[in-house]
């Protein structure tokens, strides 16, 4: 047996936990079925928790200055909703467009969530056009009351919006396109519940609809519901609600009861009905764009969501090839269902530690079940094996298999539950919740694969005995010749070929990989693809307007009233003014440049006058019309940010203003009246992320090969395994940096686990292979060659079909709605494949020089031995 | 508009003084006023791109200033290289007296001379006590100039600006109106600008006569009209002419905006040309005649103004807020 060479601790394990499982069948399998519908009906309850929190590096010093600040100069919850006319002749000044424009402005002004005090676009009364003339200053709404769609008025419109300065910022460039604005409210204050970004983000959406969808859908009560009667109308929704499963959903609505109360709850499908009927605020000639923070979660979460949809086609997909690796469907359903149950119980322990699914969540029970799958081959590979060579029947098969297995089986597992753990050195909220999720699943495999498959095993019942171990010899009888020709990697030229192949090959990749690019790479929001509604959208707001989706803010901490000092306000001029005009930087906005525009309007819009007052009194008159909602200062002057609008959120663009930004700080000193600090915005988060995924990138790669090393030499004693096994493992993550580059996937939070999870498990192959190898080897006492051929006859082909099926689990992803999951699928799906093509073929090489050949009296085709 | 200026600014003030004398208290020493010191301004590229007030030509070069203490110099209008400025405040405007000798004015009253056609500055005059930032020079030989600006300003020098005097024109000073231009006429005489009308005539630049005019608004700019008139320009689209300043008679010019016009440009065969808020350009014909509205952008700047312009061969150079734009042509 294989505990000989690991000493008394693999014999005892055995010797005690052996006839635990197998004498008592019945027992085991009552007690892990109870636990499977416990916590299976724990993941039922497994709820979405999108959040802005976790996705920041929590203790980096941007991170630190944001949260810092936060609450004054806000998370950025804000949402723009633009109106657009389609034809390029066509502008704003035309009735129709205005109609759908108010339309867009009373739908936002009325949804749950949007503070309505701080709704803007030219239909609501803060936006008012301010001219000088002779006597002073004359100012109005920018929709004058009255107004109607003839050629007049529209006139007036046009020549009041040129008055108010919105043009850039409420009305795009070229005056084809307008929009609204709106702030939400993180408590409803109704209910007091936390705002749902998720339903606001629908909400939104069914805005988009009401404007440019032709049928219009209302949703009504079939019978009567408490104090609401039939027939009252819960929801209005542009697309069509009824789909095959209407039946069972529910339908978020909000209704008036008769006595003026708002009812806002989720009614039972089965209880209302839906009427048709023609959308009265269709325009064909519009299009409508939505970007936003809330936007963005509701599209990351739906797209997360259709993820799930994929899981069945993998969970098919896996199965065809065990059954075709098996030779019997129903053989297969054993490591299949396993695996399964596996994903169950690791969703039911994540739900009971408090998690809730995140796009990143969401992946893990993917990779659980393509870990469990391929720990289900090697077991169910082994066992055929017994069946079929050693003509042992189903429990005792299932007997040997346990024995033979347990012991590596757990110590590859206890392998990748440490691969995982150094993803934990990574502080980002959202990607430790990933490993921690992942590390249950290892857990609940430990007990489904190594407990339950064997059990579960042994009562198979093997029809036609003969058919089957005739099928399982053909089946091997076809790999023979292949296995044969790799057993020639044995060989010493062969090796050696192999080996400077190998270095020349790794040698060349860390040339490539040299260029990896640390952070987002597109344009964009990076969680959504670049061609998805929202990226398309923002990239339409960007290129018509005068705002920026990216911005960097820089607080400019000073002493008390700093607004109203010349000095201080001329410092963070000069730092906006030299901003400015640096690459990749869109405009720039602080109070200063603020006042300096008031006080030349003050001046008769005179551009002469436009210059800081050096007076107290002119920068107070200057700046008093801004207050503390402006997010231009806080309450008492001491924080002055400057807003940084960059062209996008590259980390190239990023990088060089974080440097330009440190080189003025660099001329700073402490004690100087103005001090700046990053960062906040979007691109400050994501500049803090990048930091922390360079400092990361290294500790997390080291960690993991060293904790793989130690659990490998406490497993085979010896450096022989050590290189054998971790060496082509290092050539493969060199390798995938390698592909980074040439498909143009940067380093970011999503890629840096992928390195973790791939080398975590594609230390099984090795393991595997290796530990079969030295058996053959040292204690059967084979010839190398006849060892590996054997080798490769025992686990070889479990290694070919577990690196398809690894591949096929997560190769589902790539059709995904998330860039980060495609990225993730993709670099996956190699490096699993690739890992068990280098373990095939580098291992043997190793194993030629490294394993001491004890076969005496056998020198078959020249072989010699050499000893590590 | 004064009046109801000096009335906000007083009803401000009073609270203003109360503001920040708690302000002051609490903060300690506040920033002085009187101890000011000129800074430099900082150095960085396509300076050109910023907010330009003032061109004019030094020989074969273009000298623009802007805010931010920008000044920069072009060949071609194409490419421009920042000089460097001695202050980090404003210039409204420009002039040279030949190719090497001029004046850059501004805010704190600032006054710099270049005697190498711009490629280094001196500071002559600065005054950020006063509060009144000079509008307009008008360059006479290397020797000689006349600068005026905000509430009345008015100096001279003789000396190629080591010394600058105030001028004692009560006609036209003692309103404490702001004198936004400063021209000389066709006749050799001298002519001023400012706010509520004011247009003052001067024979020798040091007595000032004021002139009556039709208009209660302010003229940003005047420009020499004929034999012995003006043209002046302002506030919302309005501009007037007056053949002969010794007998004025203003006739106004339908310019059909109220766009206020704050640069102007004489051109060959007597035209003006007209720059103002909106990106507005508009052409005067030496007759009077208006022709088409023209709307000089670069994309994205609908609403900030022209300040300027200079012909240059086959081109002509515009700045304003968005900086300088080269169009072909005009």
């Amino acid at each position: 047996m294989h505990g000989d060479p690991r000493g008394w601790f693999s014999t005892f394990f055995v010797k005690i936990t052996e006839p635990l499982i197998f004498s008592k069948r019945p027992l085991t399998l009552t007690v892990i079925g109870l636990l499977t519908i416990f916590l299976g009906w724990q993941a039922l309850h497994l709820r979405l928790d999108s959040g802005f929190e976790k996705q920041l590096p929590k203790d980096h010093p941007y991170i630190k200055i944001l949260k810092q600040h936060q609450e004054q100069f806000g998370g950025g919850n804000t949402v723009l909703l633009a109106v657009s006319q389609k034809a390029p002749e066509k502008n704003i000044y035309d009735g129709a467009f205005l109609a759908s424009l108010k339309t867009a402005t009373d739908s936002v002004f009325y949804l749950s969530g949007v503070d309505r005090t701080r709704v803007s676009s030219i239909f609501t009364p803060n936006v008012r056009y301010l001219e000088v003339v002779e006597g002073g200053f004359q100012g109005g709404n920018v929709i004058p009351s009255g107004f109607n769609a003839d050629v007049e008025s529209l006139a007036k419109v046009k020549d009041n919006i040129a008055k108010a300065s919105i043009i850039g910022r409420l009305v795009s460039n070229d005056q084809r396109s307008a929009l609204v604005s709106a702030e939400l409210v993180d408590v409803n204050p109704r209910t007091h519940e936390k705002l749902d970004y998720i339903q606001t983000a629908h909400n939104f959406e069914n805005i988009r609809g009401r404007l440019i969808k032709q049928t219009r859908y209302d949703v009504k009560l079939a019978s009567d519901d408490g104090v609401l009667k039939a027939g009252t109308i819960i929801s209005t929704v542009y697309e069509d609600p009824r789909g095959l499963f209407f039946r069972f959903k529910s339908v978020h609505g909000t209704a008036i009861g008769p006595s003026g109360e708002t009812i806002e709850k989720d009614f039972e499908a089965s209880a209302l009905t839906v009427a048709e009927s023609k959308n009265p605020d269709y325009n064909p000639d519009i299009n409508v764009e939505i970007i936003g923070f809330a936007k963005v979660i509701g599209d990351v979460a739906d797209a997360s969501l259709e993820v799930v949809t994929f899981f069945a086609i993998t969970v098919f997909l896996v199965w065809l090839v065990l059954s075709w690796y098996m030779g019997s469907f129903v053989v297969a359903l054993y490591p299949l269902s396993c695996g399964l149950l596996a994903v169950i119980w690791e969703m039911g322990l994540f739900k009971l530690a408090g998690y809730g699914l995140d796009p990143f969540a969401i992946l893990v029970p993917f990779l659980v079940l393509a870990i469990s799958v391929s720990h289900g081959i090697q077991i169910t590979s082994f066992w055929l094996l017994e069946v079929a060579d050693h003509g042992l029947n189903s429990f005792d098969a299932s007997r040997a298999t346990y024995r033979r297995l347990v012991i590596p089986g757990i110590t590859a597992l206890v392998t990748n539950i440490i691969g995982f753990g150094t993803i934990l050195l990574i502080p980002i909220g959202i990607v430790q919740e990933m490993a921690i999720n992942a590390m249950f699943g290892l857990v609940a495999i430990v007990i489904c694969k190594k407990i339950l498959l064997p059990c579960l095993l042994s009562y198979v019942h093997i029809g036609n005995r003969e058919r089957f171990r005739a099928y399982q010899h053909r089946r091997d009888e076809k790999f023979q010749p292949v296995w044969k020709v790799m057993s020639a990697l044995t060989n010493r030229r062969v090796a050696i070929t192999v080996l400077v192949v190998m270095a020349t090959t790794w040698a060349g990749a860390w040339w490539v990989a040299r260029d990896l690019q640390i952070g987002e790479l597109h344009a964009g929001v990076p969680a959504l693809k670049p061609d998805s509604r929202y990226n398309m959208d923002s990239e339409f707001i960007t290129k018509n307007y005068s705002i920026g989706v990216d911005v960097l803010q820089i607080y400019a901490h000073t002493k008390k009233n700093g607004c109203i000092d010349y000095d201080v306000m001329n410092r963070i001029n000069r730092f906006g003014w030299y901003m400015q005009n640096q690459p990749g930087i869109v405009s720039v906005v602080s109070l200063p440049i603020m006042d300096k525009q008031v006080w030349a309007k003050y001046n008769e819009s005179n551009p002469r006058w436009m210059q800081l007052p050096r007076s107290q009194d002119g920068l107070i008159l200057a700046g008093q019309q801004f207050t503390t909602s402006t997010g231009l200062l806080n309450e008492d002057c001491s924080v002055i940010p400057t807003y940084i609008f960059t062209k996008d959120h590259r980390a190239t663009t990023i990088d060089q203003i974080i440097s330009t930004i440190d080189k003025v700080n660099s001329g700073v000193k402490p004690d100087d009246p103005v001090t700046f600090h990053l960062a906040g915005g979007n691109v400050g988060v994501l500049a803090a992320t990048n930091d922390v995924i360079k400092k990361t990138e290294f500790t997390v790669l080291f960690w993991l090969y060293l904790a793989i090393i130690v659990c490998v030499y406490a497993s085979f004693r010896g450096i022989a395994g050590i290189i054998c096994i971790v060496v082509p493992l290092a050539a493969v993550s060199v390798f995938t940096y390698a592909i980074m580059v040439w498909l143009g996937i940067g380093q970011t939070v999503a890629t840096l686990p992928v390195a973790a999870f791939a080398a975590g498990i594609g230390v099984d192959y090795g393991i595997y292979i290796f530990s079969v190898l030295e058996e053959n080897v040292k204690v059967k006492r084979m010839p190398m060659r006849e060892a590996y051929a054997n080798t490769l006859h025992q686990t070889g082909k479990a290694v070919i079909v577990t690196g398809i099926a690894l591949s096929a689990s997560v190769a589902t992803w790539v059709l995904s709605g998330l860039q980060f999951q495609i990225d993730m699928g993709i670099l996956l799906t190699i490096m699993f494949l690739a890992n068990a093509v280098a373990a095939l073929i580098f291992l043997p090489a190793f194993a030629h020089f490294l394993i001491r050949d004890v076969s005496a009296g056998k020198p078959s085709q020249g072989q010699t031995t050499v000893s590590a | 508009m004064k009046k109801i200026f000096s009335r906000c600014a007083a009803a401000l003030m009073l609270s203003a003084i109360v503001v920040a004398a708690i302000a002051e208290e609490a903060a300690g020493t506040a920033a002085s006023v009187s101890v000011a010191k000129p800074i430099p301004a900082l150095l960085i590229s396509n300076a050109e791109r910023g907010m330009l007030l003032g061109i004019a030509r030094a020989g074969d070069q273009i000298v623009a200033v802007g805010g931010n203490g920008v000044i920069v110099r072009s060949t071609d209008g194409k490419t421009w290289r920042q000089a460097k400025s001695p202050v980090d405040t404003a210039f409204n405007a420009v002039g040279f007296a030949d190719s090497k000798h001029g004046w850059a004015v501004g805010h704190d009253s600032v006054i710099l001379g270049t005697s190498d056609g711009g490629a280094t500055w001196a500071i002559q005059n600065f005054q950020p006590d006063l509060n009144a930032p000079i509008f307009s020079i008008l360059p006479l030989s290397s020797q000689q100039a006349i600068v005026v600006g905000a509430f009345g300003l008015i100096k001279t020098t003789d000396d190629a600006g080591v010394t600058w005097r105030d001028i004692d024109a009560p006609a036209i000073s003692s309103d404490k109106l702001h004198l936004n231009s400063i021209a000389k006429l066709n006749n050799g005489k001298f002519a001023v600008a400012g706010e509520r009308g004011l247009v003052g005539l001067s024979a020798d630049g040091l007595q000032w006569t004021r002139i009556a005019t039709q208009y209660e608004g302010s003229f940003f700019g005047i420009l020499p009209w004929k034999e012995k008139g003006a043209i002046a320009f302002g506030m919302r689209g309005n501009v007037y002419v007056c053949d002969d300043l010794d007998a004025p008679a203003w006739k106004k010019i339908e310019t059909a905006t109220t766009s206020s016009f704050f640069g102007g440009e004489t051109l060959s065969g007597g035209r003006v040309l007209l720059t103002g808020s909106d990106t507005t350009a508009l052409m005067v014909s030496s007759d009077g005649v208006v022709a088409a509205l023209k709307k000089i952008g670069n994309g994205g700047n609908g609403d900030s103004s022209l300040t300027g312009s200079l012909k240059i061969p086959s081109a002509e150079i515009f700045i304003g807020e968005s900086g300088a734009i080269l169009t072909a042509g005009d």
